[in-house]
């Protein structure tokens, strides 16, 4: 036992260095924590979300900022286009000729400010002559049939004759008091379109909460229960899912007031059907699995489970997924606006006001343009978003 | 066990349903060295393609209440009478008398055939009116014979038919070319009388220019030459064949791009270039008013002040201006293509009731507030309904913008299929709802009968007694009597204001250039008969 004592040379320091060893470098990252790092380097992702988040200011601010409202009609200044070609009557006048072969009296920089009334309108002779600050102003529209039956598109098809002498375009202008231009009512298709995208927005948001809400919980229960309850539960999502959205909402008209109500109820009642199939197969699939079994074992109650450990396990299909449907809702809802079950005029949707603009296509595409435009970036910037939600979230391809 | 089964049983239906796709191809003969054939110099089929818009509901003449189902009747069949350039000609008629009361029209036939080859006899005529009035036929335009003042008709023979009327009836005659009125063989209408016989090429027998050669449900209607009609000689089109493209902007497309020969529906937007560049494009006028009926049982459309100031609050010019098809504002219920005994255009006589520009706008609003709501304080929503057309839709929204900005009170806007629209219209389940009408003769009765109490028309539920008795008085008045009777008959509708005339129907079309001789009678009814195709 005289080896007992302890030698002094065995109380040596200890190496600080050696302690580092067990110290977690990396900073300890929650699950939504890292997701976010991970979308932010997806840039199609991120252009997607700043597209939504700038729409959705705009739609939520932008009527505020503007003269008009979505309903204001100013019939005179109607389908007058966002660039505008004009003639410079003297220094301070200025007109815009619409494709009525009507003038319009603009300022040099493109501020819209009233129709000039003719003093003349000769439909047989196909001219009509203006008064302007002691000018003549004669628009001559005679060579219109020979340059259509000519069939050359850049045929001469009019003169802008100022006290007699031709006059050419004089500037090619923006439109600085409608910036997407007017429709057939004169009414300012800026602000239209915005309210438009509020409704498809809301759209989207009841879409979201229905599936997430409704689709992931019903699918998720069907699949954890399992046995007779998920039977019943699935042949109730196959009956709903048998009937065609389209007689939904024709049904749903006959009871409710046709308008956004009905579509959000149509939505509301038929989109969460595919989500709950998916989770419950994905459900199926994992509830059999090892960490289920251990949570099982420490006693968590099966809500528990279900929500802290299957759903999130699923999140990746449930992402791509909802990423499918969202647009798809938007474009629903444009579709049923469409033809003509959708929001009640004078409210517009991006499918009502590109229903209106197809009727004048030839004549005034650019109606059609802006909210067709709108209607492919958002869904186009849903669909890039989901995708990188989809790489981000999905737990098997955390690094 | 029943499991296998099943499973079993799927396999093979699928299996069978995978092959049902593969059919049979037959086997192409092989032919070495195909002999020349000579080239035969096939005849010019001339076959004028139309667009008619929508399907028709019926082209049954018994039955029919619509344009386009007209447009088609008139070049199948013909009455005693037929309007050509303008004029009134006999047609199946030969020639007839009217007895010096103007009571008793006979009728002598010619000898017409029938497109399989029997004569047209005055049995045909008998049979095809008695068949209208018949209420298990439910004809819509039945009460057309009491608006005529037929009273009685019979066929005296083969060929002489008698009409007696109640009282004289100056556009009697005219209405002999209203398809209402034309013959239909019964041993055709038995195979399908609920109208089925007529779009049914083998039942379908005309006495008409042209024959049902074809129908294809919701594509076209192809018509073919009737040899067997009584001037085929002047008839020059082999084929008519007439598509059913609903969509005004694809009929454009088609028209420009020569795939149609005429069309009459096309984009207001594209109205104002099409007037000014293509000088097929034509806007004739037209016997109609469009007007909107405000449902006097409701609050507070029963007050007539509320209806007068929201007549008086609409810019009816402004309405015309943006619809671009030349229309004209309408300020009383009757078109102006009536004139009255001393050939005054009937409507003009008869005057402004309502404003045809924005002048009455202080007016309107000083009639709300003596109504009660003054700056539409207090108004209730109330609902436009119209039938889904881009047309009807953008009055609406006109309108609605213009009573939100001069009377301050809102509008909802609502819209329904034809079909479910004219239900609810009818039944009175409405509060402001969009109409038209096109005259069925050149006489103000064609307006003002609509509106008399309980009329099928009327879906005011306005009814005035000395307005019915006005119009029961001047149907045996002499013409001078009768037309100031009508005059004031105006004056009582109109200060009910249950109606409010919008503006007075154009009728806009495109024919090319190729195609001459056609024709649309006065009331707007395309006419193929003697047309030619160069």
């Amino acid at each position: 036992m005289a080896d007992n004592k302890i030698s002094k040379d065995m109380w040596e320091r200890v190496d600080m260095s050696t302690l580092d060893k067990e110290v977690i470098s990396r900073p300890s990252l929650t699950y939504w924590q890292d997701a976010w790092r991970r979308l932010k380097k997806n840039h199609l992702s991120m252009i997607g979300l700043f597209f939504i988040f700038i729409l959705a200011l705009l739609a939520i601010l932008g009527p505020f900022f503007s003269n008009f409202t979505y309903s204001d009609q100013n019939l005179e200044l109607s389908n007058i286009p966002p660039t505008m070609e004009i003639y410079q009557i003297d220094e301070n006048n200025y007109v815009f000729m619409n494709k009525e072969y009507k003038l319009v009296d603009v300022t040099a920089d493109g501020h819209v400010n009233s129709r000039l009334k003719p003093v003349e309108d000769n439909m047989i002779g196909k001219y009509r002559s203006y008064e302007i600050a002691g000018n003549e102003v004669v628009v001559d529209y005679t060579f219109a049939i020979a340059a259509k039956n000519s069939g050359d598109p850049d045929a001469k098809k009019f003169e802008v004759q100022l006290n007699g002498t031709p006059i050419s375009v004089y500037d090619k202008v923006f439109n600085k008091t409608f910036w997407f231009g007017t429709d057939g009512l004169g009414r300012d298709l800026y602000i239209r379109v915005l309210f438009g995208a509020r409704i498809s927005l809301l759209i989207a948001l009841v879409a979201t909460l229905v599936n997430f809400f409704i689709g992931v919980l019903y699918g998720g229960v069907s699949g954890y229960a399992g046995g007779k309850i998920d039977n019943v539960m699935m042949r109730i999502v196959d009956v709903i899912a048998t009937v065609p959205l389209l007689l939904y909402v024709i049904l749903l008209m006959v009871i409710f007031e046709p308008g956004l109500k009905t579509i959000m109820i149509a939505i509301g009642t038929v989109y969460w059907v595919s989500m709950a199939r998916i989770v419950r197969g994905q459900i199926l699939s994992i509830k059999e699995q090892e960490f289920v079994l251990a949570a099982r074992t420490l006693g968590a109650s099966t809500w528990r489970i279900l929500v802290r450990h299957l759903i999130p396990n699923a999140m990746g299909p449930i992402i791509v997924s909802l990423a499918m449907m969202i647009p798809s809702a938007i474009f629903t809802e444009a579709f049923l606006s469409f033809i003509g079950l959708g929001v009640n005029a004078p409210q517009a949707s991006w499918g009502t006001l590109a229903n209106d603009a197809v009727a004048g296509l030839r004549s005034y595409p650019y109606q059609l343009f802006f909210p067709a435009t709108f209607i492919s970036i958002t869904v186009l910037a849903f669909n890039f978003l989901g995708d990188g939600l989809r790489d981000a979230l999905d737990p098997r391809l955390r690094k | 066990m029943f499991k296998k089964n099943l499973a079993l049983l799927l396999v093979l239906v699928m299996v069978v349903a995978s092959f049902a796709g593969c059919a049979a191809k037959p086997a192409e003969p092989v032919t070495e060295g195909t002999p020349e054939t000579p080239v035969v110099e096939e005849p010019v089929v001339k076959n004028l393609t139309w667009n008619l818009g929508s399907e028709p509901l019926t082209i049954d003449p018994g039955l029919n209440a619509a344009s386009d189902g007209g447009d088609m009747i008139n070049n199948m069949f013909e009455g005693l009478m037929r309007e050509v350039n303008g004029e009134l000609q006999p047609a199946m008629a030969e020639s007839y008398t009217v007895s010096d009361d103007q009571i008793v029209y006979t009728f002598t036939l010619r000898d017409a055939l029938w497109s399989d080859g029997q004569p047209v006899t005055a049995n045909d005529f008998e049979y095809a009116w008695t068949r209208v009035l018949d209420p298990a036929t439910a004809s819509e335009y039945s009460w057309i014979f009491g608006e005529a003042n037929v009273d009685t008709f019979r066929a005296i023979d083969e060929k002489t038919f008698e009409v007696t009327l109640a009282a004289p009836t100056p556009y009697f005659l005219g209405l002999t070319g209203f398809y209402t009125f034309f013959p239909v063989r019964e041993d055709s209408v038995v195979q399908g009388p609920d109208g089925s016989w007529a779009i049914n090429p083998e039942a379908s027998i005309v006495n008409g220019p042209f024959y049902l050669s074809e129908y294809k449900t919701g594509d076209k209607i192809v018509l073919a030459k009737n040899e067997n009609y009584w001037q085929a000689d002047k008839v020059m089109l082999d084929t008519i064949e007439a598509f059913m493209i609903v969509d005004a902007t694809t009929a454009l497309t088609a028209y420009e791009t020569g795939e149609l020969d005429v069309i009459d529906n096309m984009p207001a937007e594209d109205m104002p270039r099409l007037m000014a560049e293509d000088d097929t494009f034509y806007i004739l006028p037209m016997d109609g008013v469009y007007y909107y009926s405000f449902n006097t049982t409701v609050e507070p459309l029963d007050n007539e002040l509320v209806r007068k100031a929201m007549s008086y609050a609409i810019d009816r010019t402004a309405i015309v201006d943006a619809m671009n098809g030349g229309q004209l504002p309408a300020v009383n219920m009757v078109s102006p293509a009536s004139r009255d005994a001393d050939g005054n255009v009937f409507s003009e006589k008869a005057g402004a009731y309502v404003p045809a520009d924005g002048s009455g706008v202080a007016e309107a609003q000083a009639l709300l507030a003596e109504a009660g709501y003054p700056n539409g304080e207090g108004f209730p929503v109330l609902e436009i309904l119209y039938n889904t057309s881009e047309g009807h839709k953008m009055v609406a929204e006109i309108i609605q913008e213009m009573w939100k900005t001069n009377l301050g009170i809102d509008i909802t806007l609502t819209n329904q299929e034809w079909a479910v629209f004219q239900t609810t219209r009818t039944n009175g389940e409405f509060q402001i709802a969009r109409e038209g009408w096109i005259g069925d003769y050149s006489d103000p009765m064609t307006y003002l009968g609509m509106f008399v109490t309980d009329g099928a028309m009327n879906h005011t539920a306005w009814s005035s007694p000395d307005y019915d008795a006005l119009l029961d008085a001047s149907k045996t008045a002499a013409p001078a009597d009768r037309f100031n009777m009508l005059y004031e008959a105006l004056d009582i509708l109109m200060a009910s204001n249950a109606l409010m005339p919008i503006y007075v129907y154009t009728d806009s079309l495109m024919v090319a250039n190729n195609v001459i001789g056609w024709e649309k009678t006065s009331r707007n009814v395309f006419w193929f008969g003697f047309a030619d195709l160069q």
